[in-house]
């Protein structure tokens, strides 16, 4: 009998937003108990993240929360910040992403939960670091994609950039957090001991222009934007077809034939990668030609015959009805027992001996802090 | 400076048969945590060898997803290939691969085979649509396909990839989860198992609260571009010397923007601006109001003037003016180290920090730049001849 890769880990969640609360569901994805601590009145921000919402919750709490307890303490009295240290003993993991200096304030600095519990593994996602002199600005997902370079490098070619819709460099830094602390809980397992982890928003938004920062460091090229193209490899990017646009990739000579045979383009002039650089105008209007008399779904058969790389532009009503997310069963359910049914997306984990647990939904406010206290602490500390 | 701290996983050992971007990215993070990666190339090097721009003969694309590993060329279609191949297996505690599903079987290198010879093994395979589907994966596909792309750029047009290949890079990224997970487990049970980690299954989880939005109403969330529905001034505004973003949501920020920042208190007074979705009801206005004055500065003195009240915002910089940035250089990320073939490169850093330190860095290996490093360290076989590996 197998259990989940984290069975027995516990977590105690001081994170807020987005980031922070990512990382933590990827922890109880993988089967800690994630113990999300919020101030009694409100909790978490994004819980009124309305509209829509479902049971009282706004999507990015529901998306973000799946699979946690929640325990109200007040950390600005003394009797919360005592819970909380008590918890924080009983705890394998910590996590917390708010400004730097708050912590400490809480007496919940790295110190005095290391000095509590030296097996903890505390891990901060801070926004510029926990030291040095940009330690107290404050972070945002947007501001660190224009500071980083990121978002430069989004958008049409001469026109204005565009950020990402989903806040990426929030969703990168939560999978780096996360990375961080199981990096500490595999350390531990081996030495015995905890320590500090951090994982920075702007120090993860700028490894996120990876290729883009080394060509320009080590060649000395100025990375921009190509809209949906490539400048590399001719033709890339959207076609409009009789039903809607297609994406296509057409990386090299090879797959130019085969392409060219596909939509009948005879054009000597589009014979090569390089040349067909050099008349990027006159190839758009020959494939575009080529592809918009087809339906959509005669244009994709076609280019997915000739193994050229080709998908659909869609929207979330039919991304979410296609063929691939039924093969893959990538949608849910998730039940609080309390609150009611919420759709979930699973989570991408798959091992072949280690079950992960069921998708239990998000909790309410407070929902878990009596029955957390009595399990973490003892029946005592319940009264 | 206080002294580099041990890497987390000292000792771990990965056989790395990955190329392109996902599968690298993934052994590059378990590689930068102090893993010791060795990467099986092909006798032509991993494809995004070739991927421009060049530095002398090296890919900066390569470069940049293969620090921290060491290389060993190795013929898989050749049967002495795939014996070293088997001979390091057996001595991994990770294998990573992202072959077309099958390919690896067709070989005789097979999971069960490897995971048999070596039960300890966690065996990690990186695929388009999953294990049992030969489609090949594209980044800008899977965004296209799974709505991700759906919600980046303007309303009124076709949305946008992003420019990084961030399907590929968020697939890495949850690899590396998996696998050390798995790895804690083995802690415990003593067992390896096999991980099979989809790029569709990560790029439908990137939808994130959009993807739920949507199962909860049914409805297609629109697209904002840099603005926000539910806020002005929001996005982004031409100064006197660049672009710059600023997020001017909420009634306390949006009051400290007019007095400490743009010092036009007087917006303040007007009905048409003093709440929240007042100024969303008159965001033509609003948003005209603010352009016109961000023009008026430069950029330098107006992400200062934000910073120093407190309001989000910052400069759009290119990729040129990011790296040469304050941020980057107080934050110490690009590092520069020896290389085989260009004497010195840059490197980026990893964002993880450990007990107050960074992680060590070292440069991408040239192709097959490790070779007799590994064959003696990992198979204890005699050197001959040449030591100038580094």
């Amino acid at each position: 009998m197998s259990a989940a890769p984290l069975a027995g880990v516990r977590v105690v969640d001081f994170t807020r937003v987005v980031a922070g609360p990512f990382s933590t569901q990827t922890l109880a994805d993988l089967g800690a108990d994630v113990i999300k601590i919020e101030h009694p009145e409100g909790g978490d921000d994004t819980r009124g993240y309305r509209p829509p919402d479902l049971h009282g919750l706004a999507p990015f709490f529901i998306a973000l929360n799946r699979g946690k307890r929640s325990v109200a303490l007040d950390l600005s009295g003394g009797e919360g910040r005592a819970t909380a240290m008590a918890l924080v003993r009983e705890a394998d993991v910590l996590v917390e992403n708010f400004s730097t200096g708050v912590m400490d304030r809480f007496g919940l600095s790295r110190t005095d939960c290391l000095e509590a519990n030296p097996r903890l593994v505390y891990v901060s996602t801070s926004a510029y670091g926990r030291t040095g002199t940009l330690a107290a600005r404050a972070g945002y997902d947007p501001v660190v994609q224009a500071e980083s370079g990121f978002l430069s490098l989004t958008g049409p070619e001469g026109g204005e950039p565009v950020r990402t819709g989903v806040p990426m460099i929030d969703v990168t830094t939560g999978m780096t957090a996360a990375q961080a602390a199981l990096a500490g809980l595999f350390r531990r397992a081996r030495t015995g001991l905890g320590g500090f982890f951090e994982a920075p928003l702007f120090d993860t938004g700028f490894a996120m222009t990876a290729h883009a920062a080394v060509a320009c460091l080590a060649a000395g090229t100025d990375p921009t934007r190509h809209g949906n193209e490539s400048d590399y490899a001719q033709p890339t990017g959207l076609y409009e077809t009789m039903d809607g646009p297609i994406l296509l990739s057409v990386a090299d000579d090879k797959a130019w034939a085969r392409f060219a045979a596909a939509l009948d383009i005879r054009d000597p002039r589009f014979a090569t990668n390089a040349a067909r650089l050099a008349n990027q105008p006159d190839l758009r209007r020959a494939v575009g030609a080529a592809l918009a008399p087809l339906s959509r779904a005669e244009a994709l058969d076609r280019l997915h015959a000739a193994d050229i790389p080709a998908g659909a532009l869609r929207g979330f009503s039919e991304a979410f009805s296609s063929p691939e997310v039924e093969a893959g069963g990538n949608l849910g359910e998730s039940v609080n027992p309390v609150l009611g049914r919420f759709p979930s997306v699973r989570s991408p984990f798959r091992f072949s001996r280690s079950p992960l647990p069921d998708n239990a939904g998000p909790p309410a406010l407070g929902q878990h802090t009596r029955e957390v206290l009595a399990e973490w602490l003892g029946p005592e500390a319940v009264r | 400076m206080s002294r580099p701290p041990a890497p987390p996983l000292s000792g771990i050992r990965v056989l790395d048969l990955t190329r392109y971007v996902a599968g690298p990215f993934c052994t590059m993070v378990l590689g930068d945590l102090g893993a010791d990666i060795v990467k099986v190339e092909g006798p032509e090097g991993d494809e995004a060898r070739n991927y421009p721009p060049h530095v002398g003969d090296e890919s900066t694309y390569f470069l940049a997803y293969n620090r921290n590993k060491r290389s060993i060329a190795l013929d898989l279609k050749d049967e002495s290939g795939r014996e070293t191949a088997r001979a390091l297996a057996a001595r991994a505690d990770v294998l990573a691969e992202n072959f077309t599903p099958g390919t690896l079987a067709r070989l005789g290198l097979d999971p069960e085979t490897l995971t048999a010879a070596n039960p300890q093994l966690v065996h990690l395979s990186i695929s388009g649509y999953g294990p049992h589907s030969p489609r090949p994966a594209l980044d800008p596909i899977m965004q296209a396909e799974s709505g991700f792309m759906a919600m980046t750029g303007w309303p009124d047009a076709h949305p946008y990839r992003t420019g990084m290949p961030m399907t590929d890079i968020a697939t890495g990224m949850t690899a590396a989860q998996a696998v050390l997970a798995a790895l804690i487990e083995r802690e415990r049970s003593g067992k390896g198992q096999r991980i099979d980690i989809a790029m569709w299954d990560v790029s439908v989880q990137m939808t994130f609260h959009f993807g739920i939005q949507y199962l909860m109403t049914g409805e297609d969330p629109p697209r904002v571009g840099n603005g926000s529905p539910a806020a002005a001034p929001l996005g982004v505004y031409e100064t006197a010397t660049g672009p710059m973003q600023v997020t001017g949501a909420g009634d306390r920020v949006f009051a400290k923007l007019v007095r400490d920042v743009v010092e036009r208190p007087d917006l303040l007074e007007d009905a048409r601006f003093s709440t929240a979705p007042a100024r969303v009801r008159n965001r033509a206005v609003v948003e005209r109001i603010f352009a016109d004055i961000f023009r008026t500065r430069t950029r330098e003195e107006w992400v200062a003037r934000l910073q120093a009240a407190k309001v989000p915002g910052g400069p759009i910089r290119t990729v040129r003016e990011a790296v040469d940035s304050e941020e980057v250089r107080e934050r110490g990320l690009v590092a520069r180290a020896p290389h085989a073939a260009l004497g010195e490169v840059p490197v980026l850093r990893s964002p993880i920090r450990v007990d107050g330190g960074q992680l060590p860095v070292r440069a991408a290996p040239v192709l097959d730049g490790h070779a007799q490093a590994v064959r003696r360290e990992w198979l204890g076989q005699a050197t001959t001849g040449s030591t100038t590996e580094s």
